[in-house]
């Protein structure tokens, strides 16, 4: 590495090592990732309400669960105090709201970690191989896609009951048929190509392909659409937290935080509004990240 | 000879990272009523030089000239309005996979028809776009009248398309590598009926193709491309007797039915030649 | 004894026979040619040897042992191909050396990494390029990792399909050195598609003629250097490979 800079090195057109090759690789997209605007907005977004997250101890000024006096603390505006207000129990809002991080952030791991490798597994395996096995995974999925998202939730939540664990494993059940859809359209295209055929003429076992060829390329835009799609798991949970299926009292949760302020809306409106600005600025983050994700890992924009 | 197309310096550039890279440096031609060829290799400019006469240079890249004068109309800074009255009309462009050119949702007789009406009256628009299928050598043209792009073979759809860029009777054909797609018998018909059109209408025609055989039989004239540069200008008959080394170079490396040298002598590619 | 032995093969895909009775067969060592237009079959021929086309008429005998449905893991080891379109044939996201050792982990060779150095350095490209994607390569680069690719397993036949119709006529010559090369050491046995007779004249001992999935006629190469083709077919392609000829009509007018 001597007399290279550390970005000549990343950019190399002759890697030295298969590091060197998959950093550069990683590098180059930063690169174009970068040069969008927005998409570093939501990145910013993004990485804030992760920051918040992990530090709410350190942020919070107040305790999210123990309300103050609640005669002369109740409701109270916006003010230096009270940055968000304080809502019916006393409570201060922006406390609240700061907690619910970790929670929004739950809720969107969580669902993105279960949904995701189902619809890849689902989807990959069903375009690859293809005849009854498509039939079959591709019926079920459909079976998942028949139903509103929210019904379907609401009808998981009200058999296994309220609890924001169950309101996020709904919400996983019901998010993965998508992926699964996506996953199996583009292996349709990819099992018919050449470097498939190649890696099959060398004797790769159907396992070997699916994960090490298919899947991989399939990754990308299936994540492109999670990231997309977050901003709708948001609204989900919130729903559900809103109708009192999802996290449950006193737990901070954006959701219910509305539902709780929609009695004092016209009069105490930051109570339902901060908590509903909160949602609105971390869908927004998600939105804008998918969106550059997309113009970057797209294969079909690559050339 | 008089001159249709007056090219004088054409470059085109597009931005990089690094800085603007310039594709094509500097190339000056003049076209008569004649088959000009330009042959190349890939990356040569031999394409971009093509569309930046129909002002078709892809963005973010920028075509540049000293002049480019067809027909006695300055096209380096034509209107809109200008472009939709020359395009298709009076100069047209034949690419290279029929498929990316043709409506997929039309009917063959439709598109020739909507291309017809720009330039006569639509009564007369269904009799010349029949008559047009007929002179582009289409045995059946009902039948690929009323058919869709999908349902043609190959040769027919690039017939078909060319049937629609000549339709207009424009005084100035561009053909992107025309045949490559087509089977070597198909090629030929598909020539001829190019060949024809020079011959007998008067029609200038550009010819690219990276195909140095076919360009040395079927052309009057050759530009040689390299690197985006005219390397040389010779008459297509005299092709094999080029002068400069990376002419003599692809010819050599030709393999033939003949035989010939084994292994075959390969391009020794020289930096001057860039410059 | 024919190293490959092909008889009367057919395939058809649901409603369309794309290979109907073709017969030939190709010795040990042999260069053999299978010219056509696109539509011809002659690439389906190649895909029904190696597993990719079903054979649903005739037999393929390759050392005398016919094959028939799913090919053993020791087949692949035998017969490699390599495929038309340098720009397709190569995953996007893996480099030059996972490409390389992936047929090496799933045959379990022994030493990798030597393995693939010298694979590099016999096509050409050396240890600079072992490291980078497809697209940090140009056309002919990737048909030489390709070729690469082929040959890791040590087969003794091999499958080319259109090998150099993607690319420049430069870039083809010296596509086509390496195999001549690479043929000639190894002793490998080829069997080369095309639709350019030159590529095939200059490549092959003998080659076959096909259209609308058929066999035209068998020549040898002497034979179709003196122009020898009985078929009218035959004798259509010679004229078109010529170039450009005016129509005789026209030239009246």
């Amino acid at each position: 590495m001597t007399g290279m800079t550390r970005r000549e090195w990343l950019l190399t057109e002759q890697p030295g090592s298969r590091r060197q090759a998959r950093l550069g690789q990683g590098y180059r997209t930063w690169l174009a990732l970068r040069s969008n605007r927005l998409a570093m907005v939501g990145l910013f977004i993004i990485a804030a309400l992760i920051l918040i997250a992990i530090f709410a101890p350190l942020l919070a000024p107040y305790d999210p669960l123990l309300g103050g006096d609640l005669r002369t603390a109740r409701l109270q505006p916006p003010s230096w105090a009270h940055p968000f207000g304080t809502d019916d129990l006393a409570r201060d809002i922006l406390s609240r709201v700061i907690y619910g991080t970790r929670l929004t952030l739950m809720v969107v791991v969580l669902v993105a970690v279960i949904a995701t490798p189902i619809g890849l597994m689902v989807g990959t395996t069903a375009g690859y191989f293809g005849g009854w096995v498509d039939v079959v995974l591709m019926r079920i999925t459909d079976i998942f896609l028949a139903f509103p998202r929210l019904i379907l939730a609401l009808a998981f939540v009200s058999a296994l009951g309220p609890g924001i664990e169950n309101a996020i494993i709904a919400i996983a059940i019901t998010s993965w048929p998508p992926y699964a859809r996506l996953a199996r359209a583009e292996t349709l295209t990819i099992r018919e190509t050449d470097f498939i055929n190649a890696i099959r003429l060398q004797g790769a076992s159907s396992a070997r392909i699916l994960w090490g060829h298919v899947t991989p390329l399939c990754l990308s835009s299936v994540i492109v659409r999670v990231t997309l799609d977050m901003a709708g798991i948001i609204l989900t949970a919130a729903g559900l937290g809103f109708l009192g299926l999802g996290a449950q009292p006193p737990q901070p949760e954006w959701g219910a935080m509305i539902a709780g302020g929609r009695r004092f809306i016209i009069d105490q409106w930051w109570v339902a509004t901060m908590p509903g600005l909160a949602i609105f600025v971390v869908s927004l983050g998600f939105n804008l990240l998918g969106d550059g994700l997309r113009d970057v890992l797209d294969p079909k924009a690559v050339k | 000879m008089t001159a249709l197309l007056t090219v004088d310096d054409l470059r085109i550039a597009f931005p990089t990272r690094q800085g603007p890279v310039e594709v094509v440096r500097g190339v000056s031609f003049i076209l008569g009523r004649e088959r000009l060829g330009i042959v190349g290799e890939s990356g040569s400019g031999k394409s971009q030089t093509g569309r930046a006469i129909l002002g078709l240079t892809p963005p973010p890249g920028k075509a540049t000239a000293k002049t480019l004068d067809f027909d006695g109309i300055d096209l380096r800074d034509a209107s809109p309005a200008r472009w939709r009255a020359l395009r298709g009309i009076r100069i047209s462009m034949i690419m290279q996979d029929p498929k990316f050119s043709l409506n997929p949702v039309m009917t063959i007789g439709r598109q020739l028809i909507e291309s017809a009406r720009r330039t006569s009256v639509p009564a007369e628009a269904k009799d010349r776009a029949m008559a047009m299928l007929e002179a582009v050598q289409i045995r059946d043209p009902a039948r690929v009248f009323k058919a869709y792009p999908h349902e043609l073979s190959g040769g027919m759809g690039q017939r078909a398309m060319i049937a629609m860029m000549l339709i207009t009777e424009p005084d100035l054909l561009i053909a992107d590598e025309p045949t490559s797609a087509l089977d070597v018998t198909v090629q030929i018909e598909v020539l001829r009926i190019l060949d024809r059109l020079v011959t007998d209408r008067g029609m200038g025609l550009i010819f690219i193709s990276h195909d140095l055989r076919l360009v040395s039989s079927f052309c009057d004239r050759v530009l040689v491309m390299y690197a985006g540069r005219v390397v040389e200008e010779v008459k297509a008959s005299d092709l094999i007797h080029a002068k400069h080394p990376y002419t003599q170079g692809l010819f050599k490396c030709l393999p033939q039915i003949e035989g010939g040298q084994r292994p075959l002598p390969t391009l020794q590619r020289n930096a001057d030649w860039a410059l | 004894m024919p190293l490959i032995d092909i008889r009367n093969l057919a395939v058809s895909f649901a409603t369309v026979n794309a290979v109907c009775g073709v017969s030939f067969q190709v010795n040990e060592g042999e260069s053999y040619g299978i010219v056509g237009e696109s539509g011809s079959g002659k690439s389906t021929v190649l895909r029904a040897i190696c597993g990719l086309a079903p054979i649903t008429g005739g037999t393929i005998r390759v050392d005398g042992e016919a094959l028939t449905g799913a090919r053993k893991p020791a087949f692949y080891r035998r017969v490699q191909m390599v495929f038309q379109d340098p720009y397709a044939s190569l995953h996007p996201r893996h480099t030059v050396d996972k490409v390389l050792s992936e047929p090496l982990a799933i045959h379990s060779f022994d030493d990798p990494e030597g393995r693939i150095e010298r694979a590099l350095e016999d096509v050409g490209l050396g240890h600079g390029f072992r490291f980078r994607y497809p697209h940090q390569l140009s056309g002919g680069q990737r048909q030489r990792v390709a070729i690469a690719r082929a040959l890791i397993l040590e087969p003794n036949i091999l499958l080319l399909d259109e090998p150099t119709s993607a690319l420049d006529a430069s870039i083809q010559a010296e596509v086509l050195n390496l195999l001549d090369r690479l043929r000639a050491e190894r002793g490998l046995t080829y069997i080369l598609v095309s639709h350019d007779l030159a590529v095939v004249a200059h490549m092959c001992e003998r080659l076959l003629v096909m259209q609308h999935g058929e066999a035209v006629e068998e020549l040898t190469r002497a034979r179709l250097q003196a122009r020898e083709a009985t078929q009218p077919y035959t004798r259509d392609l010679l004229t078109a490979s010529e170039g450009y000829r005016p129509d005789p009509t026209l030239q009246d007018v």
